[in-house]
Parts: C-alpha cells; structure tokens; sequence
C-alpha cells in the first residue's frame, strides 16, 4: 500500500470539503481522479475502507450525523413521525429491518452512540443477571 | 434448578426498570490472535474493560490501545466467536479480581475463576473485595525497611543469601537447575517456620506446563503446605492474555493479605515467558519493537509488578509482600535482555548454574554471584553469628580449590582448609522438598565451621549431618532449638549447651571416645 487508509481517506474528504466551500457543487470530478490515483498505486482492494473512512472525516468535518435505525418491522406513519422529530435535515439515514429485534427500535448515531429501545435488548438485560 | 431459575426469572421481571438510554458504542473492525481493533468507544479509558456482544454471548476485552480513531483491546476470554461488525459496549470499570481468605488453598486462573474443581469460591450473597489487577505502588512513606527474615529453609540461602520480608529476590538460572524447586522449598519451609507470623504463599504459574503445575499442587498437598497458599495458574495452552494478567493478578492477591498487616510470599514463575507473552501482545498490537522485539516499556512491565512487593510501615498495619520472581536464562547468558532488566529492578539474585548441578552440588547454586543486598538487615542474631564465618571459609575454599587444581604439593594448613572447605560445600548440598528449619541449620553450621567434624570423612558428612540433625531433634529440643527458634538468638548459654550436645553426639558415634 502507496499511502495509509486514513492519508486517502483525509485528502480525499479535505478536498471535497473545500471545492463545496468554494460553491462547487460538482465533486464527481474529484472522486473520479481520486479514484484514478487509487488504480494507480494498485490500492483498489482498500477502496472500501478508505471510502468509508473519508466518509467519517467528511461527516465530522461538516457536523453530519449518521444515523442508523434499525427495527424489527417496517415502521408505521405515527412511528416515521416519531422518529422525524429526532432527525435533521443534513442527517444521512440509513435503515435497516432485522427480525432479531423482535419489536421496537435501535438507534445508532455515527457508530458511536446507541439508543436501544428493542425487545431483544430487554430481554438480554434481564437474562444478565441470571 | 428450574424452580431457581424460574423465581429469579420473576424477582429480575417484577423488578424491571424501564430506563433505556443513550449508550456509548463501538464496533469490530478488526480481528486476530486474541487482538481486537474497535473503532468508536471515543470516551474508554487505558485498561477500561469493553464488553463486546458476539452471538455466542458477551466476551470482555481490555482497552490498551488508545489512539486516534480506534482502540486496540486484548480478548480476555474466548476470541473464536467474535466476528467484525460485533458491537462493543463500555463498562467504566478497570480490571479486578475478587479477594479474600477464602481463596487460600484454591487454584484459580488470572481472571479469578476457581480452575481445581471445587467449586465457588466465595459464598453466594457474600460481596467479596475486588482489588485491581493494576495498582499504585506504596509510597516511600508507607514503607519501612526489611526487618524480617523470610526462611526458605534451604542451608546456602538462609545463611549467605538471606531474605527479608518484603524483599524482591531473583531467581535465575538456565533450564532445568531447580529454580522452580527453590522457591517451592521456601514455600514448603513456611510451616517450619514458627518464631514469626505464617506467610501466606502465592504460586503464580506463567506458562508453564499444565502436569508442572499439577505436580506442585500435588506437592503443597503432600506437605500440607496447601493450607497456606494460593496457585495463580495461566498454562502454556492459555491464551497470551492470561500469561500477561497472572503476576497483576498474583499481586492483587498478595496486596489483599499484605494491607491487611499480614506476611505474604509470592513466586512468579517465571518472567522471562511473562515478557514473551506481552511481547506478543505488543507486536500485534502494533506498537513498535525494540531490542529483542521486546516493546519499549518492557522494564516498566515489570518494575510495576515488583515495585508492589513491600514492606509496609507500622501506621499502614506493618504487612509485607515479599516476591520471588524466576527468570529462565538461555546458556548462563545473564545479559540478555530480560535478566539484566529484572536484576537490577530486584534486591539481589540467587543464581543457578548448570554446571554445578551437573557435578551433583544441589541446589546449584554459585554462591559467589549471588547476592543479597538487603536481607542482612532481617537476619536472626543467631544466623548472622555463624554465617558470617561461614562466607569467609567458603570463599577461602572456594580460592584455594582453585589453586588446587594447578599445585599437587600443598602444605598441612592449606590441606586442611581445603578439606574444611569441601566439607562446608557437603553441608550446604541438600535435597530438595526437604527443607531444613533455621535453628537446626545454626546448630549444624556451628558444629563444622568450630571444626568438631574434623574427624568425620568428606564423604560421610552428609550422613553425620542427618544423625547429627536427629541426635538434636530428639534430645535437645528444649534446651537448644526451642530458645534459638523463640528468641532467634544463640545466647551463651545456648552456645554451652549445644557444644556439650555436639561433643556427646560425637562420643557416641561408631569410632567416639564412649565406644572404643
């Protein structure tokens, strides 16, 4: 590897950050030669990691947030509306079913802070003990 | 069982709070030999425990690697079922492990779980003290100096080498010279030991061999010597995590019994796999290594483990810690990195020769290396008054012998020396798991460095020793080893009193004045 993951990760989410900064609004460019420069130094294989690292710089960088929500079952108008309250415009949702929750929600902001209102996480706290 | 379970079952239900709130969390991103990298967790602190949830249940980690954007975290337990993407939670609590007077007698391994088979150690519902693995040293105001001795029973230690209570003294020496049966004798003398407060024995195993181990707890039962100590066991199938934590974890345990005001023993066997342990650690975890490989706070690793070993003044309860540690050395290299980094952190050095062992002097010890720099202090009257005249004859001897070997024709007086010399080296022999108690151990170096076994052949010195030991043992308990063992002096009347003793015994031997 030419340049460690987070070296990539931190060029690539400087220079997207200053090209918006400067009223850019087209940064396909950018991800293209960046991208061309990864084949180059034949480090394609950690693309993955560095796109998910630049993306974590990028975020911290322009007060982002990530925000995860997970649950067990596709959620109603009132849950959505709910939920709505929580979440800012700028946030980047992702959402995810996982039948393993059994019922309620999970939800996580930048990998880094959890709020877990599931069944499963219930029950495991009052297996814990036990 | 199930009606346990049940009512438990219903008093967590009934009791249930619903308070779910917003936790810190991290996630795996990386996997390997007992090494996870988390990332997240911003707020974990050095030698936090993370809790990580795999789907085999939870499995704890220990947070040493703090950097930028992820923690590099040692798997305390089993680490086949962790996968990444695993989340990992904060516990806000540093290692500890459970102590308490309920653990003497018990193997455990270093996370404190009982490993002999005798079920829990402590009672239910009891709350039993926790004392972390890693703890601050006491300061130079807590401590006072060595004062008391720490007998180990064996003749050419206790009497050249002594060791002091809250002393650190090295055992080193190559594979297979009775390191480990040293430090198993001074264990087993504890119980002879009786003019002073019993020590409570610790026997931390890094590494070693599961029947090794099995084969000293064996021995400590034999010798009833279990009823006052405590194995610490990581084998060598454990993994690294464990070999690292076991002296932290032995040292806990010491730390319980010494802040308590009483006297504790502890034996690392041995350091030199303990710093192979944390070497592996260290190089997956990517810090960089320095000479050896070793990382560059190797010394550190141990000088904080030996550093707790101490004697603790009268205001902090006049307890003590005195450890033991092993080091195993490769062909009597003793500058090898490890060696010369525990012998100067440590009070002196008992060192162990292949050589001599070879040539049949056990322990094989080479007394000439060996040193004690504080010992002295703590030494009994008694001892130091024959001691002192046995080093200068042993090391006479040990010049002359050298001489010996050139020179055929020597006068009467240098023979005799040198005959007294080999003699001394015959008593100073010993077997092992045969400790001798320190009074008789005065009384025999008496007889030979005052010349009363002039008479007696090179070769039968060993068996005059052991009648000798006998004749005292059976006749004059009372009168010679109760006051020197009591008041660990050889006052004048004792000295009378064993001089008659040692000229009747010789009288009545085969060849003595009453039998011819």
């Amino acid at each position: 590897m030419k340049y460690p993951t987070h070296t990539y990760a931190k060029a690539l989410a400087e220079v997207i950050i200053a090209s918006k900064k400067q009223g850019e609004k087209d940064s396909d460019k950018i991800v293209k030669n960046f991208l061309e420069l990864v084949r180059r130094n034949g480090d394609e294989v950690h693309l993955h990691k560095i796109l998910e690292e630049a993306g974590r710089f990028a975020r911290g960088a322009g007060g982002i947030r990530k925000v995860s929500i997970e649950s067990a079952r596709p959620l109603n108008a009132a849950q959505e509306k709910e939920i709505a309250k929580f979440l800012t415009a700028d946030d980047i949702v992702e959402r995810t079913i996982d039948p393993a929750l059994i019922a309620g929600i999970r939800l996580v902001v930048n990998d880094e802070m959890q709020f877990d209102g599931s069944l499963r996480g219930k029950l495991d706290n009052v297996f814990k003990n036990i | 069982m199930a009606y346990d379970i049940i009512e438990k079952l219903k008093r967590e239900i009934e009791g249930y709070k619903e308070k779910p709130e917003w936790r810190e969390t991290g996630r795996v991103i990386e996997v390997g030999d007992g090494i996870v990298k988390i990332l997240g967790l911003r707020n974990a602190v050095s030698q936090e425990i993370l809790m990580i949830e795999t789907a085999k249940g939870e499995r704890a980690a220990l947070a040493l690697n703090l950097e930028e954007e992820s923690i590099g975290a040692l798997v305390l337990g089993d680490y086949l079922s962790i996968e990444v993407g695993n989340v990992v939670k904060r516990t806000g609590e540093v290692l500890s492990i459970e102590v308490g007077d309920e653990l003497i007698g018990r193997v455990i391994n270093p996370l404190g779980e009982p490993v002999d088979g005798l079920g829990e150690i402590f009672k239910k519902g009891n709350k039993p003290q926790r004392n972390n693995l890693e703890a601050r040293a006491p300061s130079v105001l807590e401590r006072e100096g060595v004062n008391t001795p720490v007998h180990t029973g064996i003749k050419a230690i206790d009497a050249m080498i002594p060791i002091g209570r809250g002393q650190r003294e090295l055992i080193i020496g190559d594979r297979g010279t009775g390191k480990t049966a040293i430090a198993l004798d001074a264990i087993l003398n504890q119980k002879n030991d009786k003019g002073r407060r019993q020590m409570i024995c610790i026997y931390v195993a890094i590494g070693q061999k599961e029947s090794k181990i099995v084969k000293i707890s064996e021995t400590l039962k034999k010798y009833d010597a279990m009823k006052y100590s405590i194995i610490v066991a990581a084998s060598a199938s454990s993994p690294a995590a464990q070999w690292y934590l076991a002296p932290y974890a032995g040292a806990a345990i010491g730390e319980y019994f010494r802040d308590k005001g009483m006297d504790a023993l502890i034996v690392y066997d041995d350091l030199s796999k303990h710093a192979w342990a944390y070497r592996q650690i260290s190089l997956l975890l990517k810090r960089p290594p320095g000479r050896e490989a070793y990382p560059g706070d190797v010394f550190y690793l141990h000088s904080r483990l030996l550093e707790r070993a101490a004697k603790l003044s009268k205001e902090k309860g006049g307890g003590s810690l005195t450890a033991l540690p092993i080091v195993e050395t490769q062909l009597g290299d003793v500058t090898a990195y490890i060696p010369t980094n525990i012998i100067s952190i440590t009070d002196g050095q008992i060192f162990l020769e292949t050589d001599l062992f070879n040539q049949g002097q056990r322990p094989a010890l080479n007394v000439g290396i060996s040193v004690s720099r504080v010992g002295s202090a703590a030494q009994t009257k008694a001892m130091k008054k024959v001691a002192g005249k046995l080093k200068l004859a042993h090391a006479q001897f040990r010049e002359l012998q050298a001489f010996v070997q050139f020179a055929t024709d020597v006068d009467e007086k240098t023979k005799k020396n040198i005959a007294q010399g080999q003699k001394i080296n015959e008593i100073l022999k010993q077997d092992d798991q045969a400790p001798v108690p320190v009074e008789l151990q005065v009384c025999i170096f008496y007889a030979v460095l005052n010349g009363y076994f002039e008479s007696v052949a090179v070769e039968d010195i060993k068996k005059t020793e052991n009648e000798f030991a006998d004749f005292l043992n059976k006749l004059h308990e009372n009168d010679i080893l109760k006051p020197i063992r009591e008041t660990g002096e050889f006052k004048e009347e004792t000295e009378n009193a064993l001089k008659g003793a040692i000229e009747n015994f010789l009288n009545g031997r085969p060849g003595g004045a009453n039998n011819e």
